[in-house]
């Protein structure tokens, strides 16, 4: 029962949606918002040792720890506005709070490891990105893919700001907008869905072993074409 | 100024270490309690100058020359140190004895076969009142054979790694019980593997392992002079209970996950409360062990009680340190064993 009352409903979305025959994002003229959720992948920051040094110049291992940026789901907001044909620049910004959250195994003294040890951390994102429409469209012209890169300025703030660490993120993937409604005339002109599917690089400076790591992202928004 | 004078011997000065009762320190200084005071031993001006005996010098393989060569290269390791302002200076040779009160501090060798347990020591000469280094002698004993070469010797202890650690202790620094030892069959104890040049037991003869300076080295000779970019640097301050109530004398580890390192100290007031400095900002995993891989009296004073019925455990959350400043108070709660 349920399930048959969703399905109408998604009928009626799709129903409102008169024919559409330009192309969904090519319009030139207006701007476009979109809301939705995020997630972002989780980033290993590798393994350490805890090592101490024998007599021979050799290691003795005390404990084993890996550490990493565990996955998150966020929101993300953009703000994108069509420059070219088949060209729109973006404004992007994102919130999560992940952890930051180190494993520590095999310790030569205790059975008490393994442990997790781990603390919160805010993170925010403010960036821009292009989009190119390669002009492939799905669903009798209803759906258009995107390709989409970006930076951003990222910004951590962990243990509730006791530590404030800011590095970049750089994004690149693509993915599809989907147009449910539209209408000429209105303070909005056309209402759709959006699916993001990203590569995320965090910089060294927000990582914990100062190397770049690179963590998949999904987004799934709506869109509102002012 | 005669009467403000006092001189304690390494080995003995480690116990009077315990005497902070301020936890805002880090690492394991060597302080001395004066009425309801505790002062730490430091120089008030450097470089501190240091004279090379010229007496007791006919040890098998060591050449005046190349103890003055090999004891030169441990002073540069620690003066070497960019956080630190430390700094020695050669003065010459002297014909006097490490040990005497004569305003040098003396580097020498001394023939003293009924410490057969012990390599060489540090005593100092101090200003009751400030806490000021005077004059700091080391002995290395000659009972024990020697070695200056750069790969070390089979069989022999290396001057150059013993020194270090004894111009940590001229320098003002205590021991660290950052390292992992089993009992000898024949009495004493076997080091397994240390993390630092301040532990207080040596590595078997013919091993050069210790002639570098470790994490936990480099904050403690830091926090007592500190420089450079030490100030950049954060810490991480608490208490250590068990059944709620505090412990004395808990190692507490600060790991960091970035690079690996590991800082420690103690718990060294009744509140048992601790303070590790001199640590890399971000987030820091925290480890308490008993104090079991060495003779407490190489750490605290034997007339204090060092609570070892304890498991070692971690805290179960991340802790984060602050550039320039400290991660507020956090309580690690430890089970009996």
């Amino acid at each position: 029962m349920k399930r048959l009352a969703a399905g109408s409903c998604i009928s009626l979305i799709l129903g409102v949606a008169p024919a559409y025959g330009q192309a969904a994002s090519s319009d030139p003229r207006r701007v476009e918002v979109s809301a939705g959720v995020e997630w972002q992948g989780r980033t290993s920051f590798g393994s350490r040792d805890a090592n101490e040094t024998t007599g021979s110049g050799g290691t003795f291992r005390l404990f084993s720890a890996a550490s990493e940026l565990t996955s998150v789901s966020g929101f993300a907001v953009r703000v994108s506005m069509p420059l070219i044909r088949r060209i729109a620049v973006e404004a992007t910004g994102r919130y999560s709070t992940p952890d930051i959250s180190t494993r520590v195994t095999s310790d030569v003294e205790t059975s008490n490891a393994p442990i997790t040890a781990a603390v919160h951390v805010k993170q925010f994102a403010l960036g821009g990105a292009a989009l190119w429409y390669p002009g492939v469209s799905l669903f009798g012209s209803r759906a258009m893919v995107f390709v989409r890169a970006g930076a951003a300025f990222d910004r951590r703030l962990e243990d509730d700001g006791t530590r404030v660490v800011d590095g970049t993120l750089i994004e690149a993937g693509g993915g599809l907008k989907y147009l449910l409604g539209s209408r000429r005339t209105g303070w909005w002109r056309a209402l759709g869905a959006r699916a993001d599917i990203l590569a995320l690089a965090r910089g060294a400076a927000a990582s914990l072993d100062g190397r770049t790591h690179i963590s998949p992202a999904l987004g799934a928004s709506m869109f509102v074409r002012f | 100024m005669t009467d403000r004078r006092a001189r304690a011997a390494a080995a003995m000065i480690a116990a009077l270490a315990l005497a902070h009762a301020d936890p805002a320190h880090a690492y394991l200084k060597f302080g001395v309690r004066l009425g309801n005071q505790t002062v730490t031993l430091k120089w008030a001006q450097v470089p501190v100058r240091y004279f090379v005996s010229t007496s007791n010098q006919n040890v098998p393989g060591v050449s005046l020359d190349a103890f003055q060569a090999a004891v030169g290269r441990a002073f540069a390791t620690w003066q070497a140190v960019p956080t630190a302002s430390v700094a020695y200076q050669f003065a010459g040779f002297t014909a006097g004895l490490p040990d005497e009160d004569d305003g040098m501090s003396t580097l020498g060798f001394r023939n003293r076969p009924e410490l057969d347990r012990v390599l060489a020591q540090t005593d100092f000469l101090f200003d009751r009142a400030t806490g000021a280094l005077i004059e700091s002698d080391i002995f290395f004993n000659s009972a024990f054979s020697w070695s200056v070469a750069e790969a070390g010797e089979s069989g022999r202890f290396d001057l150059q790694s013993v020194a270090l650690h004894e111009i940590g202790h001229l320098s003002g620094l205590g021991h660290s019980a950052l390292g992992e030892t089993e009992p000898r069959e024949t009495g004493g104890r076997r080091v397994i593997a240390s993390e630092a040049v301040m532990f207080p037991i040596a590595f078997a003869a013919g091993s050069i392992a210790a002639r570098t300076l470790k994490a936990d080295d480099i904050a403690g000779i830091s926090d007592l002079y500190p420089d450079g970019d030490f100030a950049q640097l954060g810490s991480i301050s608490g208490r250590i209970t068990r059944n709620g109530q505090p412990l004395f004398g808990a190692h507490v580890v600060a790991f960091d996950p970035a690079n690996g390192s590991m800082v420690a100290n103690f718990t060294l007031n009744e509140q048992g409360q601790f303070s590790i400095a001199g640590l890399s900002p971000g987030p820091h995993v925290l480890r308490v062990e008993p104090l079991d891989d060495a003779d407490l009296d190489s750490f605290f004073e034997s007339t204090r009680s060092v609570d070892l019925d304890f498991r070692v455990t971690y805290l179960d959350r991340a802790v984060i340190v602050p550039r320039r400043g400290d991660s507020g108070s956090v309580t690690i709660e430890v089970a009996r064993k």
